[in-house]
């Protein structure tokens, strides 16, 4: 791993502001208190999120998750941080009657989102659904047995557990002062700011993604994003086809908004229901209104 | 409930047992004082208390814990005889009329040790045991309860099923006495150890001498509980507890005035209680966040086959000043009736009745607490506390079966003392 660097930047009186890159993203960590604790909680809070990244990424074979891939077909002793995002995945899996699923990863390794790769072919998806489906998995007393052939995806649930996770933790290390964490747009702010004055974040416009299209003011809490147009396949007619998959046809879902923006408590919460809108197809707005959140569709 | 809260508990689950995967060791020590003192400025017993525990946390629902306590008590406690209008001897020490004859011999060091753990069968249950053991030079106990705990929908309601037991012996500074004989007949000697367990004496000496000596009480005790998450703010539980206790319950050290008619003591014998207790608990308390305070409501009742009720209300609220300090005042209030073989003393010349205690812990009584809690964190790793409540214990002071001489005094002096606890807790 080569070496990876993170800035820390006075942005106002007793304000910082860390960044770095992580989970293909740019990463901002907001934080009120002095220039040497700022750059310390900073450098934590980059190689912790860092470290998460490593753990659950799909796309390194010496990943945590990779491992557990490689091992399909056996038991496996799980560490208690797997174990609890498994079990977070369970229950989302039941709360969303199976379509939270992170047994997509099945299908998501003949996925390739890169603006111009097409689709695997139809009949390909058929075969692999007999792999796919959190119900095939048993977890029991922190041991895991994934059949054979089968994968999972924390993709839809890594970035927003960093988020949260760093955010919770910089709250224990920091008695007082604002905290903000933002990984690309994925955001909670733990901490209302010492002035009382709102934390400011902009919307990413998916038409042109330099201006925000909308700015949200918020003393705490978190937002989150599904869907973009930076990570799509293309169909044969070179339509965007987005990256959140249907569990039960291993294809994205169609007929539904660019992208929804979810406005609640914590940024792994706002995760999930953004996805499962999304998921919802046309129906998306109506399940939101539903649901009594703040939310913002594109 | 939404969808929005279910999936905000389960983050919120989610997040607690990764977070605290990070807090490896916690540690926490105390050191609790007081000294009584009663409304006739007698000097009660002073305790000083330090507590320590150790915890290694895995997760939130796997840890051990391994706690010391040392208790110090010294001073002087009611020995059960009755203020009186004349001088009263009991033997090594002598009280002035007017007085609550108070023993002065009341000095005993206390070592315990707990050893509890936490382990999770799966992700929907787990278990909770413990082993306790604790040592006085008069009082020997050693303990193991076990608990099972399984979470049902989506793990908002859980139910607790557990059961203890714990094996008890007393062996009393002095021997044991025989019940209703008189504190001045000539001591036993210490041939009628037929009385004692066969695994040792009251004496303490000698060769049998035996890791629980003395007289045996056992406890067998179950509980079941459920505990219920109404919403994101509320918590609700309730527990319920059965108690079965078996042996020597008789406090060795207490006596009973025998008065005659113009309510004077012409004699002192010794109590005796029952052989058997069974003790019942039930126990509600509601928990819910307000802002980022909380309020705590519990209340308890108790009762018991040998007819003491007790019903205790308790009110905790927790204050956060900032980020920094926090402030937790509390309002207990419990009032029990007394047991039916309560006596305030026992008439001379009437029959023995088969049992009878003087102990004013077995008296109708309120004890109220008022106080507050002060905690600074100092950092993430380091918060300090205080804890500082008056209690003041009441009873009745002039009951009315007290007949003559007994009217003339107080029965039942009010006790009122300040408890002071300091505390340091964090983690490594």
């Amino acid at each position: 791993m080569t070496e990876r660097n993170w800035q820390c930047q006075q942005k106002g009186e007793g304000l910082w502001l860390g960044t770095f890159e992580a989970m293909k993203s740019p990463c901002e960590i907001w934080l009120e208190t002095g220039e040497e604790n700022a750059r310390a909680l900073i450098q934590w809070a980059a190689s912790e999120t860092w470290r998460i990244e490593e753990k659950y990424s799909r796309f390194r074979s010496d990943s945590v998750l990779s491992q557990i891939n490689q091992q399909a077909g056996q038991w496996q002793t799980l560490d208690m941080e797997t174990l609890s995002l498994l079990n977070f995945a369970d229950e989302c899996w039941r709360l969303t009657d199976g379509m939270i699923d992170i047994t997509v990863g099945t299908y998501l390794k003949h996925w390739h989102f890169d603006s111009n790769t097409r689709p695997p072919p139809r009949k390909l998806l058929k075969q692999l659904a007999a792999s796919v489906g959190w119900e095939k998995i048993q977890l029991q007393q922190g041991n895991l047995l994934l059949p054979e052939g089968m994968q999972l995806d924390l993709g839809g649930i890594g970035k927003e557990y960093a988020v949260d996770a760093v955010a919770l933790a910089l709250a224990a290390k920091l008695a007082e002062g604002g905290i903000m964490v933002n990984f690309g747009g994925d955001l909670m702010a733990i901490r209302a700011k010492l002035d009382q004055s709102p934390w400011t974040v902009g919307i990413e416009n998916i038409v042109a993604d330099e201006s925000a299209v909308k700015v949200i003011s918020l003393f705490r809490g978190a937002i989150a994003t599904s869907g973009s147009t930076k990570r799509y396949a293309v169909d044969k007619r070179g339509r965007p086809l987005g990256h959140i998959l249907n569990p039960k046809t291993g294809w994205p879902v169609a007929h539904g908004p660019a992208s929804v923006t979810v406005i609640a408590d914590t940024a792994t919460q706002c995760g999930m229901l953004s996805t499962y809108a999304m998921l919802q197809g046309e129906q998306a707005e109506d399940f939101l209104q539903q649901q009594d959140v703040r939310f913002l569709l594109q | 409930m939404q969808l929005k809260e279910k999936l905000g508990l389960a983050v919120c689950s989610l997040l607690t047992a990764t977070q605290s995967q990070a807090a490896d060791w916690l540690y926490d020590a105390s050191v609790l004082s007081y000294s009584e003192k009663d409304s006739q400025q007698q000097d009660r017993v002073s305790v000083i208390e330090p507590v320590i525990s150790v915890t290694k946390q895995n997760a939130v629902d796997d840890y051990v814990q391994f706690q010391a306590v040392y208790d110090s008590l010294s001073g002087a406690s009611p020995n059960g005889a009755n203020a009186a209008g004349v001088q009263q001897n009991f033997n090594n020490f002598l009280v002035r009329p007017g007085f609550t004859p108070l023993d002065p011999g009341f000095n005993d060091t206390r070592f315990a040790f707990n050893l509890n753990w936490l382990k999770p069968f799966d992700r929907l249950s787990r278990y909770l045991a413990g082993l306790s053991f604790s040592s006085e030079t008069d009082y020997k106990s050693a303990g193991a309860n076990f608990s099972y705990l399984q979470d049902f929908d989506h793990k908002r309601t859980t139910l607790t099923f557990g059961g203890a037991y714990s094996y008890d012996a007393v062996n009393p500074h002095g021997g044991f006495h025989d019940p209703f004989t008189s504190i001045y007949a000539l001591p036993a000697t210490p041939a009628p150890q037929t009385q004692t367990s066969p695994s040792g004496g009251g004496t303490g000496s000698g060769e049998s001498e035996s890791l629980f000596p003395g007289k045996i009480k056992q406890t067998f005790e179950g509980i079941f509980g459920i505990s219920h998450v109404l919403n994101r703010f509320t918590l609700l539980n309730f527990t319920y507890g059965l108690s079965y206790v078996n042996g020597y319950q008789t406090d060795p050290y207490k006596i009973i005035s025998v008065i005659d008619s113009a309510g004077l003591p012409v004699d002192y014998v010794w109590e005796k209680r029952p052989g058997t207790r069974l003790k019942q608990t039930l126990k509600g308390s509601f928990i819910t966040a307000i802002g980022r305070d909380s309020l705590h409501l519990n209340y308890r009742y108790y009762w018991d086959d040998w007819g003491i009720h007790t019903n205790t209300y308790d009110v905790k609220y927790h204050l956060g000043l900032g980020s920094l300090l926090y402030l937790v005042p509390h309002y207990r209030l419990s009032q029990q009736t007394q047991a039916n073989f309560y006596r305030l003393s026992l008439n001379n010349g009437q029959a023995l009745p088969e049992f009878a205690s003087a102990d004013y812990r077995l008296a109708d009584m309120t004890t109220t607490t008022l106080g507050s809690m002060f905690g600074v964190r100092l950092n993430a790793k380091l918060t300090l506390t205080a804890n500082i409540e008056q209690i003041r214990q009441t009873g009745n002071n002039h009951p009315a079966i007290a007949i003559g001489d007994q009217r003339r005094h107080d029965m039942f002096p009010d006790l009122t003392f300040w408890a002071l606890t300091f505390g340091v807790r964090g983690k490594w």
